[in-house]
């Protein structure tokens, strides 16, 4: 019987149960991807065996600007590790792959030789002890030097690798060396840090580390119920004692604790962390609890529309409940109807969600969440969805259903319900409060978007015109040969190669990106006793006028720099200033015993994202000596040069001097996608904001329409009064659009103050912010007040039209 | 005041032509009551709409305070209505979330009547149909009687030329019904031209004039003795 009652509902009410459908199909099918991002984002780590007890050890960064660092000298850890019984494990683990460990490898079976990639990190073991590795072949015990490795099972299984198969490799001159499999372990479960890499090489041996190297990111395993806070501090305390045994001052200490206070971060809290490097993926805090706003506010737009149909039916379903009352339904019954009915057409809603999500997965919008959307993905969060919205909608109906067969037959037989006044203020306020909620998204997302457009296009301080930058392999850049002084001769071979090309005014090399999070600091000591800190990057000696980034003093690097023993550094102004730096200023270089050769003074420019004010920062030719040559590249091209041409002269270029590098990783990119991929945080927000509060409107929209649709069929016979005594279809019109006007102005007045106090508390984390336009409200106010006239005008108009003898005579 | 001349008014439903009102000519003077009779189906009330401007004629002329309008646009129609032609109907057709001075208003509204003048003026009318107390109610909180009082009230407001009555006693008790055709009456006599539409031969009597219709047709049109 109820399934019947439901068949006819959907016939009888054909247009509001497609609406209500629709609507809830699209809140479902949001609130399910929402769901898929966020879960992604909170479960991240956390799904590694005693992941609330494994930490990262951190130190404060030497510039003092907050920041943490994750890069150890091996010793220092141990020490302070030491001192902590409660640590049950701790070492040297990376958990990013790093190319110094090789990534081209070949097996030859039965002379035939196979290639591919393995993306290895490295470990000591007992910081492979402080992961739950889980071997499934071989042992760790045998991973006993450089020359062997372990890998994941799905690495051994797709390139079908066994423990004891010779792995060669080696840099340029065909693989060379070799490396055993010795253990294969099982996959770490996703999302997390430490699946990401293929395999595991041994770290150095600490004896044979040198003091110098801060490269190794240092990881620990507590008994359950340590407390953090007693360890950290039991490290301070170590610190301190450690500085007042070397003899540092009272007064001294008070920096010894600001800059070398040890922090442990939980490896649950790394995918949000923003005061230290991220490894592997990162999330943004504020993203993922936007994103969960927008599934309540879209779950609550939802189901006001459902409860809103639901009374704006009520004066025609009323007489059938009356009907049923007559002849001797109980209540209970048609109450239960009425829920049974709810639950139909959220079934039919998350059909339709399913079909919507299925779409979804086929669009390139697709990669703004960051990881699979398909429901086989995610059976256990599509039915958590399932079955909270199902019970969601039974709870929301009960009140409906209690109202509509609350009434005595007699009463209603008698009364009016479509003019009931009660009824109508509250179908309005719920219009409201979906206004309200539509009107604030697109401020926010308008908001979002234009701090995106900003970053990306704001003036930095150097030329960002014509402008490509790629990462260098590193045999084009390094001698076949190592050797113990920096051999510029590939890099000029290089530069000469690539500028023969006309369309390239220039080329030149910094160690990494220009603009980062990723610099490398110095703390350096001052004849003054004070310390300067700033931030460091090695570049090739035309780095500066290639960018564009003008000289203020002094000189700029010449090609001569690279022929010193000591290098050449320029500073910042902000460096200048605040240190009181000048050319005479006597400052450890790069090679302990030799002074800074400070040859010039650069007008400040952002070498950070916009989250980072402009902090003291040098740039550096290293001379003879140095370490890695900086490789990343960038290429200035003449004004409406032919891109592509340009892309594959560079390529080809690269390829050709360094025939084995993998083709896959030279990618030649417009600087602009360098600051894109820096802001993708951002950018992925403003995306889903956008997509998500677009739907939130057009589910607000069907809650419009359905309820002038409504309005417009029980107040046919007034508009056919009004028109007989004179009123114009304009003044219908205007009559209709009036009240939902009014109630965008009521609702703008509120949703401007909460959007500006929330977009103003999301701006906080910027030092540069685009400027709170008063236009942005007018502009989000107009499109929903645009939005509504179109469908009431629209949908009023019919009924304006009708013959006013028809409506009156019915 | 109104002519018609081989009025004519079909319907189209599925390919079948009802013809409603089959050469209708007659012509109404100023100050005139005029019942028209008839049974169900004859088309009293097609021919009531066709002279409110409401519908439109399939052909025939029809000719009102001196303008052909038997072909105006709907928008001409709306502008030739307001203070033209008040209407009185069986049901009343009073909008139930006005309150009675505010249905009674409604008219004065669209003809651009200043706030302060319709104030007046709808109080006076109030005044006269004697439902001044029962200003500020709402028409479900009224006696059917005080309802199609409301209604002539609305009727009355813009000083039309022409009142349109369809079946005004029609929803009424006997008592209340004759209230409304005394009302009616006196109207008239002031000089007001009315054409009302009834089932009622007692009705009909208030009228001066009484035009009996048969299936779209003309059939009498007698004056009264009165």
């Amino acid at each position: 019987m109820y399934i019947k009652n439901f068949i006819t509902l959907l016939r009888r009410y054909t247009t509001s149960s497609l609406l209500n459908v629709v609507g809830m199909a699209i809140a479902f099918a949001a609130i399910y991807l929402i769901s898929v991002q966020v879960n992604h984002d909170l479960s991240y780590n956390r799904v590694i065996k005693n992941s609330e007890r494994i930490y990262r050890l951190e130190y404060p960064n030497e510039t003092g600007n907050g920041r943490w660092d994750i890069w150890w000298n091996r010793q220092f850890p141990d020490k302070l590790v030491s001192i902590c019984p409660e640590i049950e494990a701790a070492g040297s683990i990376g958990v990013l792959a790093h190319s110094m460990y090789q990534d081209e490898y070949s097996i030859h079976r039965n002379a035939i030789v196979e290639n591919f990639t393995i993306s290895l990190a490295g470990a000591e073991p007992e910081g492979l002890a402080v992961f739950p590795f889980e071997i499934v072949a071989g042992s760790l015990d045998d991973l006993a030097t450089g020359d062997e490795m372990i890998i994941s099972e799905s690495v051994a299984n797709k390139f079908n690798l066994s423990v004891g198969d010779d792995l060669h490799y080696g840099r340029g001159a065909m693989n060379s060396a070799i490396r055993t499999i010795v253990a294969i372990y099982k996959d770490f479960p996703k999302p997390s840090t430490i699946s990401m890499p293929m395999g595991y090489v041994l770290l150095k041996p600490q004896a044979q580390a040198s003091e110098s190297d801060w490269m190794d990111t240092y990881y620990v395993r507590l008994q359950e119920g340590a407390d953090v806070k007693d360890i950290e501090q039991r490290m301070t305390q170590m610190v301190i004692d450690e500085a007042i045994k070397n003899g540092t001052s009272e007064e001294d200490l008070v920096e010894v604790l600001h800059r070398a206070t040890p922090r442990l971060t939980s490896i649950c809290d790394l995918y949000f962390i923003k005061d230290a490097p991220t490894e592997g993926l990162s999330g943004n805090r504020s993203t993922t609890n936007s994103l969960i706003a927008i599934a309540v506010l879209i779950l609550v737009i939802s189901f006001i529309n459902f409860v809103n149909f639901f009374f704006a039916l009520i004066p025609s379903r009323i007489r059938v409940v009356n009907n049923y009352k007559i002849f001797g339904a109980p209540t209970w019954k048609l109450r239960l109807n009425f829920l049974v009915e709810t639950v139909g057409l959220i079934l039919v809603a998350l059909l339709v969600a399913v079909i919507i999500v299925c779409v979804f997965a086929e669009t390139p919008l697709k990669e703004y969440i960051s990881t699979s959307v398909a429901i086989n993905d995610n059976w256990a969060l599509a039915g958590s969805i399932a079955g909270g919205v199902i019970l969601l909608g039974v709870i929301v109906s009960l009140y409906p259903a209690w109202y509509i067969t609350k009434f005595s037959p007699a009463f209603v037989i008698k009364g009016d319900f479509a003019s009931s006044r009660s009824g109508r203020i509250l179908r309005y306020a719920l219009v409201g409060v979906q206004y309200i909620i539509s009107i604030t998204l697109i401020i926010c997302s308008i908001f979002v978007y234009r701090q995106h457009q900003f970053m990306l296009k704001r003036d930095m301080g150097f030329d960002r015109e014509n402008l490509l930058s790629v990462e260098v392999p590193f045999e084009a850049m390094n001698p076949d040969v190592e050797s113990s002084r920096l051999d510029y001769t590939k890099r000029d071979a290089l530069l000469d190669k690539l500028t023969q090309n006309p369309q390239i005014k220039g080329v030149t090399f910094g160690d990494i990106e220009l603009v980062s999070n990723a610099e490398g600091s110095w703390g350096r000591p001052l004849e003054n006793g004070d310390k300067a800190i700033f931030s460091i990057h090695t570049v090739s000696w035309n780095f500066l006028d290639v960018m564009g980034i003008e000289i203020v003093e002094g000189r700029d690097f010449l090609s001569s720099d690279d022929n010193t023993i000591t290098g050449a550094m320029i500073f910042n102004e902000t460096a200048q200033k605040i240190y009181g730096l000048t050319f005479e200023t006597k400052m450890l270089g790069h090679l302990y015993g030799h002074n800074a050769n400070i040859v010039g003074f650069c007008k400040d420019f952002n070498f950070a994202p916009a989250d980072r004010n402009i902090e003291p920062f040098a740039f550096m030719v290293c001379g003879h000596y140095g370490w890695d040559m900086p490789r990343h590249a960038y290429i200035r091209t003449i004004a409406g040069a032919d891109i592509a041409e340009v892309r594959r002269y560079v390529f080809d270029t690269l390829m050709e001097m360094a025939p084995y590098a993998d083709p896959e990783k030279i990618k030649v990119e417009f600087f602009d996608k360098e600051l894109e991929d820096l802001y993708y945080l951002e950018e992925k927000l403003s995306t889903l904001i956008a997509m998500f509060s677009f739907l939130s409107i057009v589910i607000s929209i069907i809650g419009v329409f359905g309820l002038v649709l409504f309005e417009t069929q029980y107040r046919r016979r007034e508009i056919g009064i009004r028109r007989v005594h004179g009123a114009s279809v304009g003044g219908i019109l205007q009559m209709f659009n009036r009240k939902y006007i009014n109630i965008v102005a009521i609702c703008s007045a509120v949703a401007i103050p909460v959007s500006h106090y929330i977009i103003s508390r999301w701006m906080e984390q910027y030092v540069y912010r685009v400027e709170m336009s008063w236009w942005v409200y007018a502009l989000a106010v107009g499109v929903i007040l645009l939005i509504t006239i179109i469908t009431v005008s629209l949908r009023s108009w019919s009924a304006a039209n009708e013959n006013p003898t028809e409506s009156i005579m019915k | 005041m109104l002519k018609v001349e081989n009025l004519r008014k079909s319907f189209f439903t599925e390919e079948i032509e009802t013809i409603a009102l089959n050469g209708v000519s007659f012509e109404v003077k100023e100050g005139e009551f005029v019942a028209v009779m008839g049974p169900s189906g004859c088309g009293k009330s097609t021919l009531l709409n066709i002279l409110g401007l409401l519908d439109n004629p399939t052909g025939g002329s029809y000719s009102l305070l001196g303008q052909e309008v038997g072909n105006l646009k709907e928008k001409d129609r709306t502008m030739f209505r307001k203070g033209n032609i008040g209407f009185v109907f069986q049901s009343f057709n009073l909008i139930d979330e006005l309150s009675v001075s505010e249905n009674v208003e409604l008219p004065l509204i669209y003809m651009g009547v200043k706030s302060s003048e319709r104030k007046e003026r709808v109080a006076k009318m109030l005044d006269r149909m004697n439902i001044s107390h029962r200003a500020d109610h709402f028409p479900q909180q009224l006696s059917g009687g005080q309802q199609q009082r409301v209604a002539i009230a609305r009727a009355l407001v813009s000083n039309p030329k022409l009142i349109l009555a369809d079946e005004p006693t029609g929803n009424l008790d006997s008592k209340n019904g004759l209230d409304v055709m005394n009302l009616l009456q006196e109207l008239n006599r002031e000089g007001t031209t009315i054409i009302m539409v009834t089932h009622s031969q007692h009705d009909a009597t208030f009228a001066s004039r009484t035009i009996c219709l048969f299936d779209g047709k003309i059939v009498t049109d007698v004056k009264s003795r009165l």
